[in-house]
């Protein structure tokens, strides 16, 4: 035993047979690789996130609500031709009361807690998967006027979905796509319900309304000298390649939605200082498309004044989202009046 | 690249042990597969630091090299100094540049340098193979296997440490040696055990103390909060170290190598020195043979024990990371040690309950300090662990601390499996693959936390 090799000392299979701890050592690596490989075969043609890349049996639909991965689905979807980006505060947006506002068929894939990286990634899936696409609306906030040139995404989004195939096989592997492809086969077999089919997730149907915000929210100015506006926007850079796909008549529509008082920029702040030159560089860019418009309501108007406008400091209420919806739908019908003026839906809070 | 992502395991792994074995018969070949395969797997991290790597290993073989021919000491002083100066400028440079403005009240600029990861595990290696020089207890290696002896991926990151001498000898061995296929299947089940005790409780465990260690920072936790905390990290510093340990130990008997045991169910020790003997056991052992025993160890009187005793266990304490926390539970351990050895020199054996109990809690509290964020958070969670601040709260998820205590109270430790003579049941060979198949899906998920470990 002195003479062994170190690592041969107290050697385990000492005393068995020849060849059981081969057959061993191929039991244990064939089962492995061969259980993995039949899985994950099986995951690339059940498609578990209706991805629509390799040829599948699998009928199209998901039953996911999580917009980070049912956009999948729902933005390679030939039933719609124009789509709604941002996210929660363009999430209340009704993709159903806009078809029909505009007579274009809408879809939702606004992405809570997502920023321009994810946002961007998300529309050049959209135009990539629709030879024509008639509206794009996008509800930006204040990250998109952010200076960090990284454009951290702050929640974890998949965007290995909706990129390119070899991204995708790559990540494909795991029991979270599992569990979507066994979804999608109750689905099919009438088991299961689908997610909406546009998309949309309202936030507040069904929920009590009970935003009483304190008076004593502080909305000081900010002390010190008035900050410098930097109109660097590194996030520009990606709306910009993200529209250079749209062909030039295609119409588009940014909107800044609008908030609580007390959570628009503190006077006095960077990005008080800053947003003009933001919003100036959103007009730009729609600037020349015909039908086409930036929408800003991230202002100090009577509507950020009222609580029974908002859900929370942050999110706004249907009644806010039917006016701002109908002023998207002017824009994009050409109209100088939005649709249904006058007719005892105007605009909330400018009471 | 962690040993439990996909890429590792379904990639990087088969293909560096296919390559190994296609060049099995020419030593020279083989050994050139595996430093090749660990350049690669250290680049993945930061290609960046391969320069300093590489250039701290020819460093140290030179200096050698020039000490046996010319007979000269200071080479060697000088080896042990550049390895030295690599470590305090990566690791402590801004750590000292903090006390030094805390202690003058002077701004100093920081340098903010990266860590390159890993660099204490193979800057520690390098000088435990300089002071062997020194002690005439290490030849001089061909450059191509002394490269590989520091560069072996399977302990490149995080250990165990291993000396020269316990694995230079093993490259000559043919790997495809009388064995092998025993050798292949303990390395597939240690690597599933340990990708299990990572990935789904190790991984786990951190859901519950990351949140709560972050909360302690500016509110105070009730009492069940901090227990669950403690708890919580207690296991999964185990489950995570151990885990990375079995793995290494996996995947270099795939390559026919055995690395030294790291961990012996430290958490069963009835006794802070029984414990050192099963914790980080290759750390406690440079520890003792390049510091505390210089230092003077236990033969030179009860005072120059204490300050050798303190001295090691500052140093070690500061080894885990460039910050004061870290050096005061060093020092924590280092009383205790004092304290341990001058009770069983009374020779009033306590019941073995009894001491284990007393072991636990110190070694708990202990880790209070290591994984806070600062003395303020840490000094919250131990007044919140012993009631200070309120009674209340429950212990989240008990059911994966009952699990994870039971893993880390009863599962054997890697060498304990490899030296009870595993039955070879092809039951346990498919077991062993549904189970890593598992963990490789649920490593899929999103992206693995790194190993403990890694920051050291």
């Amino acid at each position: 035993m002195a003479d062994a090799p170190v690592s041969d000392q107290h050697a385990p299979g000492r005393g068995y047979a020849p060849g059981v701890w081969r057959r061993f050592a191929l039991a244990s690596l064939g089962v492995f690789f061969i259980g993995l490989g039949i899985i994950y075969a099986a995951l690339i043609v059940l498609d578990p996130y209706d991805t629509g890349r390799f040829p599948t049996f699998m009928h199209p639909g998901v039953t996911d609500i999580e917009q980070r991965t049912a956009s999948a689905s729902h933005g390679r979807n030939p039933a719609f031709d124009a789509a709604i980006f941002g996210n929660s505060r363009g999430q209340l947006l009704d993709p159903a009361r806009l078809s029909a506002l505009t007579k274009l068929e809408f879809v939702q894939l606004t992405t809570p807690g997502s920023g321009p990286r994810e946002q961007t990634v998300l529309m050049q899936y959209f135009i990539a998967h629709h030879e024509k696409v008639d509206a794009v609306v996008l509800a930006v906030d204040e990250r998109w006027c952010d200076h960090d040139p990284a454009l951290s995404v702050r929640f974890p989004f998949p965007f290995w979905l909706y990129r390119g195939n070899v991204e995708y096989l790559a990540n494909l592997l795991n029991t979270r796509s599992i569990s979507f492809a066994r979804n999608r086969i109750r689905l099919m077999r009438g088991m299961a319900t689908p997610g909406n089919r546009r998309g949309y997730r309202d936030y507040e149907t069904g929920k009590v309304w009970n935003f009483h915000p304190h008076d004593a929210w502080p909305v000081a100015p900010a002390s010190g000298p008035p900050p410098k506006p930097n109109g660097f926007f590194p996030a520009m850079r990606l709306l910009d390649d993200a529209l250079a796909r749209l062909p030039a008549q295609t119409p588009v529509v940014i909107l800044m939605p609008p908030v609580y008082r007390t959570m628009l920029p503190v006077p006095n702040s960077q990005i008080a200082a800053d947003l003009p030159a933001c919003k100036a560089a959103f007009a730009a860019r729609v600037a020349g498309r015909p039908r086409s418009a930036f929408l800003d309501f991230l202002l100090d108007t009577p509507i950020s004044h009222d609580p029974a406008n908002f859900m929370d400091h942050e999110h706004y209420r249907h009644v806010v989202a039917q006016m701002l919806e109908r002023r998207i739908a002017a824009v994009l019908l050409g109209s100088d009046e939005p649709p249904g003026a006058g007719a005892g839906t105007g605009s909330p809070g400018m009471r | 690249m962690l040993f439990q992502s996909q890429g590792f395991i379904l990639l990087f792994l088969p293909a560096a042990v296919l390559a190994y074995y296609a060049a099995a018969a020419n030593a020279a070949a083989r050994q050139s597969v595996l430093i090749l395969a660990s350049l690669v797997f250290y680049g993945w991290w930061d290609a960046r630091f391969i320069p300093l790597l590489l250039g701290q290993i020819l460093a140290t073989w030179l200096l050698a090299l020039w000490h046996a021919r010319s007979g000269r000491h200071a080479a060697l002083v000088l080896g042990i100094l550049v390895n030295l100066a690599s470590l305090a400028t990566f690791k402590y440079l801004d750590f000292l540049i903090g006390s030094a403005e805390a202690l003058t009240g002077i701004v100093l600029p920081r340098a903010h340098l990266v860590l390159p990861i890993g660099i204490s595990f193979f800057s520690f290696q390098l000088i435990s193979y300089l002071v062997d020089r020194m002690r005439r207890d290490a030849p001089i290696y061909p450059l191509r296997q002394f490269a590989l002896f520091v560069l072996l991926f399977p302990h490149l990151i995080a250990g165990p440490i291993v000396r020269h001498n316990e694995l230079v000898p093993q490259f000559d061995e043919d790997p495809r040696r009388d064995g092998m296929w025993a050798r292949i299947s303990l390395g597939l089940v240690l690597f599933t055990l340990g990708l299990a005790k990572k990935v789904l409780i190790a991984d786990k465990l951190a859901d519950i103390a990351d949140p709560l260690f972050r909360r302690a920072i500016d509110t105070p936790l009730d009492l069940g909060e901090a227990w669950s905390a403690t708890l919580a990290f207690t296991f999964q510093l185990f489950c995570d170290f151990s885990a990375y340990t079995e793995m290494a130990i996996g995947i270099a008997l795939l390559f026919g190598l055995l690395l030294p045991e790291n961990f012996r169910r430290p958490y069963v020790a009835a006794d802070l020195r029984d414990f050192w003997r099963r914790w980080h056991i290759t750390l406690s052992n440079f520890i003792r043979d390049y510091l505390y025993i210089p230092l003077g160890g236990s033969r030179h009187g009860a005072a120059r024990y204490v300050l050798a005793t303190l001295g090691a266990m500052g140093i070690c304490g500061l080894w885990h990371g460039a910050g004061w926390t870290f050096a005061v539970w060093g020092l924590w351990h280092g009383v205790g040690l004092v304290a341990c050895r001058f009770w069983q020199m009374l020779n009033r054996p306590m019941p073995w309950v009894v001491g284990w109990f007393i072991t636990m809690l110190f070694v708990v509290v202990g880790w209070v300090l290591f994984r806070a964020a600062d003395f303020s958070t840490a000094s919250s969670m131990i007044v919140s662990l012993f009631g200070g601040h309120g009674l209340g709260g429950n212990i989240s998820n008990p059911g994966l601390l009952l699990v994870a205590a039971a893993v880390s109270l009863f599962l054997p430790s890697a060498h304990e499996i490899r030296n009870s003579r595993p039955l070879p049941w092809r039951s346990i060979a498919v077991a062993t693959a549904i189970l890593a198949g598992f963990c490789v899906l649920e490593v899929g998920r999103g992206p693995p936390l790194s190993f403990i470990y890694f920051q050291f």
